[in-house]
């Protein structure tokens, strides 16, 4: 079943309806969220709306640090604007919305994939995966035979060369075939908040019976966005770097 | 390595059967060569190329991988030139023929990296074919002969290529 793999929204419905729109022009029949839902953005019930609307048809989600932390825990481990942004997040939460966020896994696995949010190495530690040691440490938790994180912001493909592991980066659009002699770690970019300066919102098609991933970036409405986050009293930075993707 | 086999279709049309060719010790690059000939195959398109009908990693024992391409007859450029001394006119020909399909498979973004005698076959009407993409590179694609001709420490242990071909 084509999956349209989305991570890191962060509360950034334009972001979202535009990746979402995209996957479903290019065929995707299920959404999997690979965490950090909320946080930073100005719109959690609207993008949680959305999600939970996707994850009753079938697709599947798993928390993030920012989800935990509009919960109530880790703030003490955010920076000041992430620690701001969580606070406000958790004041707009109902009951539903904290119920959903908190029944959500760590990491789920679906048939010889696996999804997690930071690292498949101890998911509660939310580790960031910036280097081949990490991604190894990655890989050699888990039996799967594909790995998608996000927490990054930066798309990145990993995959297990010999004893090692090499890392690639691919263009965007074009659909990179995980050759099932290997196995392979696939860091998805940000839909709501792109980190690799490029401002376009960040996906991936993933396409099981092919084993073919494409990744692709959607340019959105990010001005209105930045609009919503200055008008709820959000830190304007975090406004200002949607335009820069940084 | 690779054992080739002449199959056949249930309607008579000849096709090529590649399977890796493993004995003690296989180098890792006779795998990353099949790898990397199924992506690349994948997405060359033309009559300079064979064409790629499946592939598949699920064949009987160790060997594992197979992959299914049209049957190119030949002759190929080394039976070619065992006629040398050839007129000038079908040495022309045959440099034109040679280059214009590299220039096609360029254009698709691919470095064959192992162009000798032997990987150019010819069709009927003289069209040339580029054969054997397993130490070829797309430029959208990794590099997987490359990363199984480095040593671990990431220092190449020998040039990609047939010696008497590569590059100085």
């Amino acid at each position: 079943m084509k999956t349209a793999i989305l991570s890191d929204i962060h509360s950034n419905l334009e972001a979202l309806n535009a990746c979402m729109a995209h996957a479903r022009r290019q065929g995707a029949e299920r959404f999997a969220f690979l965490g950090d839902l909320v946080g930073y953005g100005a719109d959690p019930l609207a993008c949680l709306d959305l999600i939970r609307g996707e994850v009753a048809r079938g697709g599947l989600a798993v928390r993030g640090n920012h989800d935990e932390a509009a919960l109530g825990g880790l703030c003490e481990d955010l920076n000041f604007i992430a620690r701001d942004s969580a606070y406000w997040t958790r004041t707009r939460l109902g009951a539903a919305e904290r119920e959903f966020l908190a029944a959500l896994p760590l990491q789920q696995r679906d048939g010889d994939a696996l999804y997690v949010h930071a690292s498949a190495a101890n998911p509660p530690a939310w580790e960031y995966i910036t280097g081949l040691l990490a991604a190894k440490r990655c890989l050699a938790a888990t039996d799967a035979a594909i790995v998608f994180a996000g927490h990054v912001h930066q798309p990145l493909l990993f995959y297990t060369s010999g004893d090692g592991v090499k890392s690639f980066d691919a263009r965007n659009g074009v659909a990179m075939p995980l050759s099932a002699r290997r196995r392979w770690l696939a860091l998805l970019g940000s839909v709501g908040q792109p980190r690799d300066g490029n401002p376009a919102a960040a996906y991936a098609l993933f396409e099981p019976a092919a084993r073919q991933l494409t990744q692709h970036r959607v340019p959105y409405d990010h001005a209105a966005a930045a609009r919503k986050i200055l008008a709820a009293g959000l830190p304007a930075m975090l406004a200002r770097r949607l335009a820069y993707g940084e | 390595m690779a054992t080739l086999w002449r199959a056949v279709d249930a309607d008579g049309t000849a096709r090529l059967l590649k399977r890796p060719k493993l004995g003690p010790g296989s180098h890792p690059a006779c795998f990353a060569g099949f790898e990397t000939e199924r992506m690349v195959l994948a997405r060359l398109g033309g009559p300079h190329v064979p064409a790629l009908l499946a592939a598949g990693d699920d064949g009987p024992d160790d060997s594992g991988s197979w992959l299914l391409e049209e049957w190119i007859g030949g002759p190929s450029l080394a039976e070619a030139a065992r006629r040398a001394p050839l007129p000038e006119a079908e040495v022309v020909r045959l440099g034109i023929a040679v280059a214009t399909a590299l220039h096609a498979v360029h254009r698709q973004n691919v470095v064959h990296r192992d162009l000798k005698p032997q990987h150019i076959l010819f069709r009927d009407d003289g069209t040339a074919v580029l054969i054997d993409f397993g130490l070829a590179v797309h430029g959208e694609l990794p590099d997987f002969a490359a990363d199984a001709a480095d040593a671990a420490d990431g220092v190449r242990e020998m040039p990609l290529g047939t010696p008497a071909y590569v590059a100085p």
